[in-house]
């Protein structure tokens, strides 16, 4: 065996001892989850599913706007600059100028030797804070944005994922945990908001 | 609880990259348990396979000064360092086109008229 190959294969095995993989997070489409001693896991939607949340997904836009104070994205955002709340545009010029920063220092980073290990770690925690900082201003956005419509649809769209692929282990089985709306919403929310942010995980940037 | 992280890690382990190094070999050799309908985690997953397998591909290439092993491991180096990349290509290509823009116009200088001073490019 050549010396690469004998390399690699060392490399493998010392993997193999030294790290969980989690290969689980990857190996099919699915995720599992323990809550509460039980073993759970959520899946990606098949067609079919997929179809009947776009249609429940409608009928629930139809249904919010007939209610009393329903608001859009966009009059929310203005109504709350003009009470004063909060202003998104100074936000998103906030984040505009920590994206900058972040920019600069990535390039400042990147041409560092990695013998300089104190100038790696000066930077490194200044990323670090920058995304700290835009991580928080997406949450404040979110949350101020939380009554609208829009957001309100998709928080309607990972509940309704979240009921139909979520599935509980019973003597070796798979089985759905809540058969209907109704039944997901008398559920303990540390359950069901558990399975939501596995849902929302399982789906990362697959949805429009 | 981050799975980007735990998914970055995964992906540039010598086990993984071993993986997909032979799926590119062998065409029938399977990564996931299902064939489609891809979870979000397994895409961004493909997504840092491919970067990592070129990221040590450059490395034993010795393609650039500043990337090591010790890049490739950190994250947040890594980002610093796939940006920068981006960033230098960008220029080069740049580069490569005012010179294109230079070659057209000394072409395109009066009284040296030639069949060369055809712009097939339609450059400005």
């Amino acid at each position: 065996m050549e010396n690469k190959e004998q390399q690699l294969l060392t490399d493998s095995i010392r993997d193999l001892e030294m790290n969980d993989f989690s290969n689980g997070i990857v190996q099919d489409n699915k995720l599992v989850f323990i809550a509460a001693d039980k073993t759970y896991r959520v899946r990606m939607p098949i067609q079919s599913e997929q179809a009947l949340v776009d249609n429940k997904k409608n009928i629930a836009q139809l249904d919010y706007l007939k209610q009393e104070g329903c608001i859009t994205r966009k009059q929310l955002i203005q109504q709350l600059k003009n009470v004063g709340v909060f202003d998104v545009d100074k936000v998103e010029e906030a984040r505009e100028q920590l994206t900058k920063e972040l920019k600069q220092m990535w390039l400042i980073l990147a041409t560092k030797s990695s013998d300089n290990k104190m100038s790696i770690e000066e930077c490194s925690a200044k990323i670090i804070k920058i995304q700290n900082e835009l991580k928080n201003i997406a949450i404040e956005v979110a949350t101020q944005l939380a009554p609208s419509l829009e957001s309100r649809l998709e928080k309607f769209t990972i509940e309704y994922l979240t009921l139909l692929c979520t599935d509980s282990q019973l003597d070796g089985k798979w089985v759905r945990v809540w058969e209907t709306m109704e039944d997901f919403q008398k559920e303990d929310s540390s359950l069901t908001e558990r399975a939501c942010a596995n849902v929302t995980w399982l789906l990362l940037n697959k949805r429009a | 609880m981050d799975y980007i992280e735990t998914i970055r890690k995964l992906a540039r382990s010598s086990y993984w990259q071993s993986i997909f190094t032979a799926s590119k070999e062998v065409g029938s050799l399977r990564l996931f348990d299902n064939d489609g309908n891809y979870s979000g985690l397994q895409s961004t997953f493909l997504y840092w396979l491919r970067v990592y397998d070129l990221l040590y591909t450059e490395l034993s290439q010795k393609e650039w000064k500043y990337l090591d092993e010790k890049v490739i491991e950190d994250d947040i180096r890594c980002d610093a360092f796939l940006y920068w990349r981006g960033q230098h290509r960008d220029a080069e290509l740049n580069k490569n086109k005012q010179e294109q823009k230079v070659n057209n116009l000394k072409f395109k200088n009066p009284g040296k008229v030639s069949s060369f001073d055809i712009d097939l490019q339609g450059g400005n």
